[in-house]
């Protein structure tokens, strides 16, 4: 027997994520995902909106646990965006990059957990691997990193589209085409395809193929014969949402550079070799030696997987449809599956006088802080307690319609449980009401 | 086996170029004959909005007139005459709220400032030379001109005879200038439309040199739709009724409260959203947004128009003038409120979200 056979299966799946690999893949990667940074960080710059999102807003709405964050002023914020700008760059050029990347990830996550209104699934995409990377050997001069470097952004990239895949086999996404539908009849006038896009059976071809893409692709990635089709695939899918949905920014780039990790991990000098034939195609001469086991390490690795893996399964502990409940929603991958307008009264009754006022939150919010907070339930709670904080003693009670990928408008909230009273929290919200049926 | 392998990509780019063929054939089967928007636009655009800017117009210069034969002759029947003429151009006004893009909200203060500041008006009187002129409203603010302050010289405070005081050749010389600044500020709002405003928005994804997609005209106007509707409700009855401060009831912060036009203006105004909506002719089938919303959920068009016939139905039915009735029926006018606000909450909610104008994604980045 030879000492492969005799080991067991633990040490032999230990010893291959050990073994050395080209760098050249992640170092691509890296490159790719601090450029991306800082472009992304320039236009958020150029737009405004580190003002409008962060300094103009009297109120932000705060992640359950986070409720001690604040902004900064506006100097502070900036200075946030400077540094987060010039930590981007030093990623890229892979100098100081254990330092730039640890600071980029907590500055980061600052910003983000500020303001549950500005959630978005990308950014939380940024923070994860931004987090996975302080693990990853890739500073400039490594030549070779270990197998579980690759396959840990590897796993993290296929979880996101395997998630997004697992999200979509609901009924509204397959048997009615929502929000599609909807979406893609606004966009008649779309050059070529926009007459095609009114028509439901483009909605429905898609909603499919949408699902089919999420669930196979990185699979289908891994694969050395599907490969070349499968990225294709991933720069037709991402190239098309990007063009239908040029709201969607950033997303598009961000997946189709991360994808990239799935060829082979010396692709970059294969084809710099294809595109400049006098280059060496030959990479650094891999050593038999492993690298060292870290326990430590990949015990934190196998706790962030662990993690990634239950995140987005905690929704099927909550009753109800979670998209409509929104319990559970966020950072599990739930991507473009809604449709959803909503409209907020609060009405405040002073129990002294029994005198009721009634309070629009529109007017005393940015457009996005108003426009999300219409159909997040634990939102709709966080302001109705800041209404009770300035009216001690007071009771606030909402009305909450909300319409959702097509249905009629609907009640999200029970207009007669005063929300003052109500704790938020992990558990279940009885408060909210059940989505409404399909007419 | 490179014979197999060369079969195979002329399969695979085969099959492709069947798929992009198909794909492109399908897209071409349509085309602009299948998107109802540009007809839509075209008829809100010039059927809709150019006749209601025109008759806001043309009935200001009506105004005008009225208020020269009631300062060469201030009495009863002129007077009568001349607060027909501003009720008339109220009305006119009123129909206008939904287009509040494009020309007119530069000149919405100047012309519609309310509640009235009587003490502003009364100032503006007081300092105005015997003959007032565009040079002297120039120097004041908005508080002190537009159609309400009008309107408190015409009919007074309600509590004395309303002629008396326009007898008084500065008084009358005032309340015409500022008719005759209605008439100047209609008129160009008019003319915007008429030339180039109304080209914008029906040329718009199309050449427009205001909108560069359909979708966005298409948003312009169902946006404005329901600001309207939100004006009425939360700006001219939740005020008064006391429903954002928990308050009494207040008659003095209704709109139009010296006339007693103000259930008046607000069914003009929702005849105007409802213009835009169903279309200019009320007897003919559909041309307005309804046509859009009809293609992508008949049934929910059947709910706006119940709704709306239900809201129309109540607000019609509380007895004007508001202002009295506020005190004596609250609850009317509370129910009268809460069914427009169901017409509001289903154009902002329901329609808006079937015609893809409040896309889940903001602009902000989104997915």
């Amino acid at each position: 027997m030879s000492e492969r056979a005799a080991s067991p299966p633990r040490s032999r799946l230990l010893r291959a994520l050990l073994a050395p690999v080209d760098a050249a893949g992640l170092h691509a990667f890296r490159i790719a995902f601090g450029l991306l940074m800082f472009a992304g960080t320039v236009r958020f710059a150029a737009r405004g909106w580190i003002h409008q999102l962060y300094v103009e807003p009297s109120f932000h709405f705060k992640y359950w646990g986070f409720h001690w964050l604040e902004p900064l002023p506006a100097a502070g914020m900036i200075a946030v965006f400077v540094a987060l700008g010039a930590l981007s760059l030093l990623v890229a050029a892979g100098v100081w990059y254990r330092p730039a990347v640890a600071l980029f990830f907590v500055l980061f996550t600052y910003v983000e957990l500020l303001d549950k209104a500005t959630y978005l699934n990308h950014y939380y995409f940024v923070s994860v691997v931004a987090l996975l990377m302080i693990a990853l050997p890739l500073q400039r001069r490594v030549a070779v990193a270990p197998t579980w470097a690759l396959w840990a952004v590897r796993l993290q990239v296929g979880l996101v589209y395997f998630y997004a895949g697992l999200a979509k086999l609901r009924p509204d996404w397959l048997l009615h085409a929502q929000p599609l539908k909807l979406w893609l009849a606004a966009r008649a006038d779309f050059p070529v395809l926009g007459p095609l896009l009114r028509r439901p059976e483009a909605a429905y071809a898609m909603s499919w193929a949408g699902a089919a893409f999420d669930l196979t692709v990185p699979f289908l990635l891994l694969h050395p014969r599907t490969r070349p089709f499968a990225y294709a695939g991933v720069l037709a899918f991402h190239g098309l949402t990007g063009a239908l949905f040029p709201a969607i920014g950033m997303f598009p780039w961000i997946m189709a550079a991360s994808a990239l990790v799935f060829f082979p991990p010396d692709w970059p000098r294969r084809l710099r070799h294809r595109l400049s034939p006098r280059t060496c195609p030959q990479g650094p001469v891999l050593s038999a030696t492993s690298f060292p086991a870290r326990p430590l390490l990949l015990s934190a690795l196998a706790l962030h997987f662990a993690v990634q893996l239950a995140l987005p399964l905690r929704r099927f502990a909550y009753p109800g449809d979670t998209a409509w409940t929104e319990e559970g929603y966020r950072f599990a991958w739930q991507v473009m599956l809604v449709e959803k307008v909503g409209s907020v009264g609060y009405r405040v009754r002073d129990p002294d006088s029994g005198r009721v006022r009634q309070v629009d939150p529109e007017p005393l919010l940015t457009a996005q802080q108003a426009k999300q907070m219409a159909f997040q339930p634990d939102m709709i709670l966080e302001y109705a307690h800041h209404l009770a904080a300035h009216n001690p003693g007071a009771e606030v009670r909402a009305d909450v319609f909300v319409t959702y990928n097509g249905r009629p408008a609907a009640r999200l909230v029970d207009p007669d449980v005063d929300l003052a009273r109500e704790r938020d929290g992990l558990a279940p919200k009885s408060w909210i009401l059940p989505a409404p049926p399909r007419p | 086996m490179i014979r197999a392998g060369l079969s195979r990509h002329v399969l695979t780019a085969m099959l492709f170029g069947a798929g992009v063929g198909t794909i492109v054939g399908l897209a071409c089967g349509g085309g602009d004959d299948d998107d109802s928007r540009p007809a839509v636009l075209e008829h809100v655009a010039r059927s809709v909005a150019v006749p209601a800017f025109t008759a806001l117009h043309d009935r200001a210069e009506a105004l005008v007139t009225a208020m020269d034969a009631l300062c060469a002759t201030p009495d009863d029947l002129a007077l009568t005459a001349a607060q027909a003429a501003w009720s008339d151009e109220r009305d006119a006004w009123a129909r206008v709220l939904p287009f509040g893009f494009g020309p007119l909200p530069p000149e919405l203060n100047a012309l519609d400032f309310w509640p009235v500041r009587v003490d502003s008006v009364e100032a503006a009187v007081a300092g105005a030379p015997a003959t007032a002129d565009a040079a002297y409203l120039g120097t004041l603010g908005v508080s002190a001109k537009g159609m309400p302050a009008l309107e408190y010289l015409l009919w007074g405070d309600g509590l004395g005879d309303p002629l008396a005081p326009l007898q008084d050749p500065r008084r009358c010389s005032y309340a015409r200038v500022l008719a005759v600044d209605i008439a100047a500020r209609t008129g160009a709002l008019n003319s915007a439309w008429t030339d180039e405003y109304a080209d914008a928005l029906a040329t718009a994804g199309r050449g427009s040199t205001v909108y560069d997609s359909l979708k966005a005209g298409v948003d312009e106007v169902v946006n404005k739709s329901i600001d309207a509707c939100l004006t009425m409700v939360k700006g001219k009855l939740d005020n008064p009724l006391g429903n954002l401060t928990g308050a009494a009831e207040d008659p003095t912060l209704m709109e139009s409260r010296f006339s007693g036009h103000t259930r008046a203006d607000l069914e003009a105004n929702l005849a105007g959203v409802w213009a835009v909506y169903h279309g200019a002719d009320l007897d003919a089938p559909a041309a307005g947004i309804s046509v859009l919303v009809q293609e992508i959920d008949a049934k929910l068009d059947e709910r706006v128009r119940a709704q709306y016939a239900r809201a129309r139905e109540v607000l019609t039915a509380v007895p004007e003038p508001l202002t009295a009735t506020l005190l004596a029926d609250r609850a009317a006018v509370q129910l009268a409120r809460d069914e427009l606000d169901t017409f509001r909450r289903m154009l902002k909610l329901d329609v808006a979200s079937a015609l893809g104008v409040t896309l889940a994604l903001s602009d902000n980045d989104g997915d």
